[in-house]
């Protein structure tokens, strides 16, 4: 048996992994051979020590399984605030996404800016004439833009005895009309 | 592992999933043993364990969801374990750069009181002279040894939890004890023949 088989063999044998037939070949390999039963009590005690070293490193020490699960449980939760590392094709993908929210909102904000109506603003006083006047038929109705919806009109006459009408807004507002003489 | 062991950690694997505290800690503390001397391992060094194992716990309850396969569990907490350790390896030497020396002072009087359990004076040199030499050895070397002299886990454990073939564990055992060995009789060296396994 070579050096290395030897070692190989009384290791499985410190172990306790050794098949039977393996270390029927062991024993006669020791029977014949001085060093390698030297060998072999030097390796005995080399484990031997080998496990109490160890145990008294690995185990002796510290706190107790329990103990060390108990803090670990309460730290479980991830930190509140978290620095969030992503790779190179997801950050692709969060900007691309990014981006096109930020172009999909400037874009309908835009959109409803140039569509919103031009209120015109309705001159708080419309010229009187009988042109602007409203007809039975209704076929000089002004464009629905222009019409000032809950005017009061009201007469009035001055020292002159000329007859004025008065177009009154509903916001108060009361402004002078254009005189006219049919009226 | 047995088929019914086997079984038994997949269905607390499973429930841990589900995110039920009592199977994480069935599942952590029944495989504490190994994960201890496997962070041991890696950090070579005692009082550094607990911090490492905390770190491990946190990281096991945080991220069982990832795991797809419950049966691989030990395999994959062997991973998460060593990641952890290297990491606080890694923070460590970050932080204390320069107090190295002082701790080196300091680990070697702590060696030597976990020797005070001998009260033989040679035996506890003796102690001193292996437990530099195991810290000693190369990492992958000093996990399969480490594992082996702990717990007493078959070959076939130490594998699957390694996540190596058995092959593997017994030839990186063997290299470990005559590394182990020839640092003792003074004939010190950390390289064997065919190393890359």
């Amino acid at each position: 048996m070579n050096e290395d088989m030897l070692e190989i063999m009384i290791g499985k044998y410190l172990d306790g992994q050794i098949t039977h037939s393996e270390q029927q070949v062991l024993e006669a390999e020791l029977d014949n051979n001085f060093r390698a039963k030297e060998f072999l009590q030097q390796m005995q005690d080399l484990h031997q020590c080998s496990r109490e070293v160890i145990a008294s490193e690995v185990l002796d020490r510290g706190k107790n399984a329990e103990e060390i699960f108990e803090q670990a449980w309460q730290h479980r939760k991830y930190p509140l605030i978290r620095i969030i590392k992503i790779g190179g094709g997801l950050r692709l993908a969060a900007g691309i996404a990014a981006g096109l929210v930020i172009g999909l909102a400037l874009h309908f904000t835009i959109l409803t800016r140039s569509t919103t109506p031009n209120i015109q603003r309705e001159p708080a006083v419309a010229a009187i004439s009988p042109d602007n006047a409203p007809d039975k038929n209704g076929q000089n109705l002004p464009s629905p833009q222009n019409v000032i919806r809950n005017v009061d009109w009201y007469t009035f006459t001055d020292e002159n005895g000329d007859q004025w009408l008065i177009k009154g807004l509903r916001e108060n507002t009361v402004r002078t009309a254009a005189f006219q003489e049919a009226i | 592992m047995t088929g019914q062991e086997e079984q038994n950690e997949s269905a607390l694997v499973r429930a841990a999933q589900k995110g039920e505290k009592e199977a994480f800690r069935l599942l952590l503390t029944r495989n504490w043993t190994w994960l201890r001397a496997l962070v041991y391992s890696v950090v070579a060094n005692a009082d550094s364990v607990d911090d490492v194992m905390q770190d491990i716990c946190v990281q096991v309850i945080r991220k069982v969801n990832t795991l797809r396969e419950p049966a691989r569990f030990r395999p994959w907490m062997a991973v998460v374990a060593r990641r952890q350790a290297l990491r606080y390896n890694q923070r460590k030497r970050q932080r204390n750069v320069i107090s190295l020396n002082n701790e080196e002072v300091a680990g070697q009087q702590r060696d030597y009181k976990a020797g005070q359990l001998l009260e033989n004076l040679e035996l506890k040199e003796q102690y001193h002279q292996i437990l530099q030499a195991v810290k000693a050895l190369p990492e992958i070397y000093r996990q399969v040894f480490v594992l082996a002299h702990l717990e007493d886990l078959t070959y076939a454990k130490t594998a699957e939890i390694l996540d190596i073939p058995i092959t593997t564990v017994q030839i990186r055992l063997v290299r470990a004890r005559r590394m182990i060995f020839n640092r003792i009789i003074g004939k010190e060296t950390n390289r064997v023949q065919g190393e890359s396994i």
